[in-house]
């Protein structure tokens, strides 16, 4: 058996050395669609964290009319409180209002300029599953039957814009995907029929004296599966070259997006883009065996 | 140990079938001369034998084996119970005469020690003591064609066929590659071997099988390659 493995690996690295020019044609192929497959993950996963950030932040924020009764505001918070799809409720007089505007301009005189308090009471409220907002925001607006309530608002148009964008990158990566994905195959097939064909004589005597068809196989399957790996890891390379000196300094000039730029892990891709170069090359080769090695 | 059931081979390219209806029976140990002339169907009746065609109609058996019912997977466990040898020799030209021979036992996963034993053991039988280290290029057709016996008989597989292996060979030599092909049919092979080398079939007086445009016209023991 270990004569075999060793036959055959020598026999694959031969091989890939003896047709070196369809072999870089063929590990560059899978080269670049993997960088474009990295590239599109890591847009994906940046839009992705932006959600996700924007959706932590989502609260629904019901405003009173000025001359609601206070009686009437708690008897109101107290009914959305029981509510299961709530997670929190907090009240916001306008006293607080007032306070956390003078926080956030940083200037303690305008309560005095002001004269009269012109902010609303309000409350606050933050949801169990924020996905859930447009219906727990409408929910609340019903149950308003003693029409205290100015306006009930929440951040939901940002995260709902994101989402949009996200679901256009996946749908334009995928069929971007689905094409050099297919050229990646018939490449590989390519470089492994050339393969075959410069080694058809061997491969007939060994169909002669009785080679199983694995074993004649296998040497060429691993020859696909070696070019898929090494465009796989020279697109790890090149993407994390292109991460070190290219996203990383453009993400900290535009520092007003709020990318996450931790969430770009190459190392967590990694494993997949090497998946599926091997698996690329696998599926290339067997192509290229089926037609050629029929029994 | 051969047997030919109503065979008839038609190529798709071609109107006229290869064989035609061709029943013949090989016992164990026997020594075959296919004979007729190019197109005969001789070559045709080689590759049925080895699977590398299907019969359009009928059954061939090989050691109880029907070949047509063969699965595509067991077809390598077929061959390696059958030697076969070519006009052309079909020698790897990169590889020696002893790499060439270890060849065939490497890819059916025959362990090296194995492999050192029975290379050496081998040329031997076939007469090519010390040439083990010659590539094909340096060796004459005869020597070649001897290192293709020795390929296909280092596996002492209990039959073997021959298409034309004299066919590139002077008289002389053709005649030693005889002598080696009977002395393997005295170990017990049975010998199945296309011709139209009519002195070799006339000195060997062994059983012949004439075919023409595909039909068995004599099947007879102790024959010569006939009158035509």
């Amino acid at each position: 058996m270990s004569v075999n493995i060793t036959y055959g690996i020598r026999e694959s690295l031969q091989s890939l050395a003896r047709n070196w020019v369809m072999s870089i044609a063929a590990v560059s192929t899978v080269t670049i669609s993997l960088i474009i497959l990295g590239s599109f993950i890591i847009l994906a996963m940046s839009i992705g964290s932006l959600v996700s950030q924007y959706e932590e932040d989502v609260e629904i924020k019901v405003f009173f009319e000025p001359e609601a009764e206070p009686g009437a505001m708690s008897e109101y918070q107290r009914e959305i409180r029981a509510l299961e799809t709530v997670s929190t409720v907090t009240f916001v007089s306008k006293e607080e209002a007032l306070l956390r505007l003078e926080e956030q301009l940083n200037d303690p005189l305008i309560t005095d300029n002001l004269g009269t308090n012109p902010l609303p009471a309000s409350i606050e409220v933050r949801l169990v599953d924020s996905r859930e907002v447009q219906a727990v925001a409408d929910e609340i607006t019903s149950m308003d039957d003693k029409e205290i309530v100015d306006s009930v608002k929440f951040g939901g148009e940002v995260t709902e814009k994101l989402l949009a964008v996200l679901a256009v990158v996946r749908t334009v990566g995928t069929g971007f995907l689905v094409l050099l994905g297919l050229a990646s195959l018939v490449i590989v097939s390519n470089t492994i029929r050339l393969a075959i064909f410069a080694r058809r004589r061997e491969i007939g005597i060994m169909k002669l004296v009785g080679a199983s068809n694995w074993f004649i196989r296998w040497p060429f399957l691993l020859e696909g599966v070696i070019e898929g790996i090494v465009g796989a890891v020279v697109a790890l390379l090149l993407l994390q070259a292109l991460d070190a000196f290219f996203i990383q300094g453009l993400l900290e000039n535009i520092a007003f997006l709020p990318f996450d730029t931790s969430l770009i892990r190459l190392d967590k891709m990694a494993i997949y883009l090497v998946a599926t170069g091997a698996i690329v090359g696998l599926l290339g080769s067997a192509l290229a065996i089926r037609r050629y090695l029929k029994a | 140990m051969i047997e030919f059931k109503n065979v008839t081979k038609v190529y798709e390219s071609h109107d006229i079938p290869a064989l035609t209806n061709v029943s013949i029976h090989i016992d164990r140990g026997e020594f075959v001369f296919l004979v007729g002339p190019s197109g005969s169907g001789k070559s045709t009746f080689i590759r049925l034998l080895i699977k590398e065609l299907e019969p359009t109609s009928g059954d061939i058996i090989v050691a109880g084996q029907s070949l047509p019912s063969l699965r595509n997977w067991k077809v390598p466990y077929l061959r390696r119970n059958m030697g076969c040898i070519f006009q052309d020799y079909k020698l790897l030209a990169q590889k020696t005469t002893y790499e060439n021979i270890a060849f065939a036992l490497q890819v059916i996963g025959q362990p090296k020690h194995i492999i050192e034993e029975r290379v050496p053991e081998i040329l031997r039988l076939v007469g090519l003591d010390g040439m083990s280290h010659k590539y094909p290029h340096q060796l004459s057709g005869g020597e070649q064609q001897r290192v293709s016996i020795a390929r296909a008989f280092v596996n002492r597989p209990p039959v073997l066929l021959a298409d034309e292996p004299t066919g590139n060979l002077d008289p002389t030599t053709a005649l030693g590659i005889m002598s080696l092909l009977e002395r393997i049919n005295e170990l017990g092979t049975t010998v199945v071997m296309a011709t139209h080398d009519r002195n070799t079939v006339d000195q060997m007086r062994k059983r012949v099988i004439q075919l023409e445009d595909g039909n068995i016209v004599r099947d007879q023991d102790r024959g010569v390659y006939g009158v035509s």
